[in-house]
């Protein structure tokens, strides 16, 4: 019991490490929800205060979760194979994920902590009330208990049936957690034969890791990330490749590792049951037990009065994850909410989806009707657009300093304007400007005016000047347009 | 609703480096080039920014069919254009093991022999599948529940596409009125706007009569 703990700890420490390595390394917006997450303190806390965390970030959504859930889990399957957890509870920065399966002596701290969300995940669509829908569902759901075996991917061989039982976590928001982040993310796992290679897609592409498995393409905004998993070693056991055989042999390695200490594990029923089940379906085990292994699973309990069969249980399984995409896009498609029905539903996703193109499209022909009057002024718009989305100056900075590629473009455009070239000190007056300090907001929109445009003299002209822009009052003179200062 | 700033940002940055790319403004271009040199540098803008999707890899193999596109695309994400082609097409059928599929699929053939009333309106879900699978980019490759994953995403970001694409061209007209309605002043001022909005409803009747 302590070992699984502690591994988990140690799983979520070497997890906040990741995150902290992925926030420097990713270029690319995979980082929305670290600065929220990390900002947020872990507590011991129950499903409900769950939702405060996850309300105050908006970004965070439990599918999310469930990306981020195998990308745990990847992790895990990694640590154990290497025995290199560490188990330090205290160096938690990021918070962990609640283990569902119940711990006595640990219980608050595992009892649903928020999640921890590494800044590769897919960003999925999310707040409470997805938290609270899939609480409800699984209530709903009345027997079909989920259960996360975070530390045990090596029970595959129950998940992979299927037809597994479910433990019963003490606390049911930790299961109604749980289900919200490993249903709809660990569901594959719990397929047959069947549905293997979907799984592995499936899994994959929710998994940060997803370009890596794909063995021949890059990702290209997850450098960083990518090079973290690379390091992590294990990372090739949720590939998907084409290597089905290499991964099965991994895959029993570690299942053997595993069921060593699960042994010890907490989950006396969910143990016994497995075992059952392992005893019922004795006879595929190298696949199924491969796939589960890697991805970690779920138990399904089959509910009162319907087939155990494995097969009707996984189309049950898939129905319910694809009624539960449904009623995101029900939120997401407006006027949606009464709609009842995959056909019609479906309908209304096709002809948003529909419009939403055309609407590109024509916002795109009066761009282009607008542009041969205005030359695309990079800073200018960068400016005013940046202003509108959120004005901190420092992301202009960050802008200009990047754009320095496009600056050549400005002085190639025959601008037709004496002060064309000065184009280029302006945004380096700029970037020094910003840099030394950090202008209001009010000065920073009569900065970037006075600053990206050389041409609208008149409006240079008309705007008040801030007392605090000494500095770009000398740049300024630079030009030959004689801005009056 | 849960686009984030950074998106946006990076979505934004794209966007305005693709036409700098493009070098949209300055190349005496059609109408028509111009607008669908704008279409494509917010496409690639969009999926650049999300990441790696599924939707977001089809989507750009599907802008590199055409020859005409490649040179941009190539500016643009530099080396991980190539690398992105390569293993798309082959990648695009999941690989099943046909013994698999033959069991599913036999298993799928009895229970429909049982139960025949689902079968018109599972027959009208696939019948719209089918159609959003042409929609999202690099639909054809998805099963049922990860389509509705990328339909999803695919959602969010042509969302955020509009909205950007909106504030854009709301800046740009601001911008040529105060350009123009500076100068006039007052009176001058409303009367550029009408002869802004005249241009453009001129533009867009001719546009729709191409169409």
């Amino acid at each position: 019991m302590e070992m699984n703990e502690d591994r988990k700890f140690g799983l979520e420490k070497s997890h906040g490490d990741h995150l902290s390595n992925h926030s420097s390394g990713v270029s690319a917006d995979w980082q929305f929800n670290t600065p929220a997450m990390s900002a947020a303190p872990p507590h011991p806390c129950t499903a409900a205060s769950l939702v405060p965390p996850l309300t105050s970030s908006p970004f965070l959504s439990a599918p999310m979760a469930e990306a981020f859930v195998p990308g745990l889990w990847n992790h895990h399957a990694t640590s154990v194979g290497g025995s290199n957890i560490q188990n330090t509870t205290s160096a938690i920065n990021s918070i962990p994920i609640g283990r569902p399966v119940a711990m006595s002596s640990k219980g608050m701290l595992l009892s649903t902590p928020p999640l921890i969300f590494p800044p590769s995940l897919p960003h999925f669509p999310a707040d409470s009330g997805f938290i609270e829908r899939a609480a409800r569902f699984s209530c709903l759901s009345g027997g079909g208990f989920m259960d996360v075996n975070l530390l045990r991917p090596s029970q595959s061989v129950a998940p992979a049936r299927k037809a597994s039982k479910v433990v019963m976590e003490t606390q049911v928001q930790n299961s109604e957690l749980s289900m919200t982040a490993d249903k709809v993310v660990s569901l594959p796992a719990a397929y047959g034969s069947i549905d293997q290679s979907r799984m592995d897609t499936r899994r994959d592409r929710r998994s940060p890791h997803i370009s890596n498995s794909e063995s021949q393409e890059t990702n290209f905004c997850e450098g960083g990330q990518d090079g973290n998993v690379d390091s992590s070693g294990n990372s090739s056991p949720s590939d998907l490749g084409a290597n089905k055989r290499k991964r099965t042999i991994q895959d029993m390695e570690k299942d053997q590792v595993q069921r060593g200490p699960q042994s010890s594990s907490e989950a006396t029923e969910t143990k016994h049951k497995v075992e059952q089940n392992s005893s019922k379906h004795g006879g595929n085990n190298g696949k199924d037990n491969s796939e589960a292994a890697e991805e970690g699973y779920v138990h399904v309990r089959a509910r009162r009065g319907q087939a155990t069969n494995s097969h009707s249980l996984a189309e049950r399984v898939r129905r319910e994850k694809i009624s539960e995409r449904m009623k995101y896009l029900q939120e997401l498609v407006p006027g949606c909410s009464k709609v009842t029905g995959k056909a019609v539903m479906l309908d209304e996703i096709i002809n948003y989806v529909q419009s939403l193109q055309r609407q590109v499209e024509f916002l795109s022909m009066k761009l282009a009707a607008v542009n041969p009057q205005l030359d695309f002024s990079v800073e200018r718009l960068l400016a005013k657009n940046l202003r509108e989305f959120h004005g901190s100056p420092l992301s202009i900075a960050g802008f200009s300093q990047e754009m320095s590629y496009p600056r050549v473009y400005p002085s190639q455009q025959g601008l037709g304007h004496a002060g064309s070239s000065t184009m280029v000190n302006p945004s380096d007056a700029y970037r020094r400007t910003m840099n030394t300090q950090l202008p209001t907001t009010s000065g920073y929109k009569e900065l970037s005016m006075q600053m990206h445009n050389p041409w609208n003299e008149e409006i240079v002209m008309q705007m008040d000047y801030d007392a605090n822009h000494p500095p770009n009052a000398q740049e300024m003179n630079r030009k030959p347009d004689g801005f009056a200062i | 609703m849960q686009v984030t700033e950074a998106f946006k940002h990076a979505f934004l940055k794209q966007m305005l480096l693709g036409f700098q790319a493009s070098a949209v403004s300055t190349k005496s271009m059609g109408f028509q080039e111009r607008k669908n040199a704008i279409k494509l540098s917010a496409d690639v803008a969009m999926a650049v920014a999300r990441g790696s999707r599924k939707w977001t890899r089809g989507l750009i193999a599907g802008l590199s069919e055409e020859r005409q596109n490649r040179s941009f695309l190539r500016l643009i994400l530099g080396e991980q254009y190539e690398s992105l082609l390569k293993p798309c097409h082959s990648s695009w059928k999941i690989p099943r093991c046909k013994k698999i599929v033959r069991r599913s699929l036999r298993v799928c053939w009895r229970k429909q022999k049982k139960n025949q009333s689902g079968v018109l309106a599972r027959t009208l879900v696939e019948k719209r599948t089918q159609e959003l699978k042409r929609l999202v980019p690099g639909g054809e490759s998805m099963d049922g529940s990860s389509l509705l994953d990328e339909t999803l995403d695919y959602v969010l970001s042509l969302r955020a596409q509009v909205d950007l694409m909106q504030s854009l061209l709301t800046t740009f007209e601001a911008s040529k009125l105060s350009r123009s309605g500076w100068r006039l002043k007052g009176r001058g001022k409303a009367k550029a706007y009408t002869v802004v909005a005249w241009e453009e409803h001129v533009l867009w009747r001719k546009y729709m009569r191409r169409r």
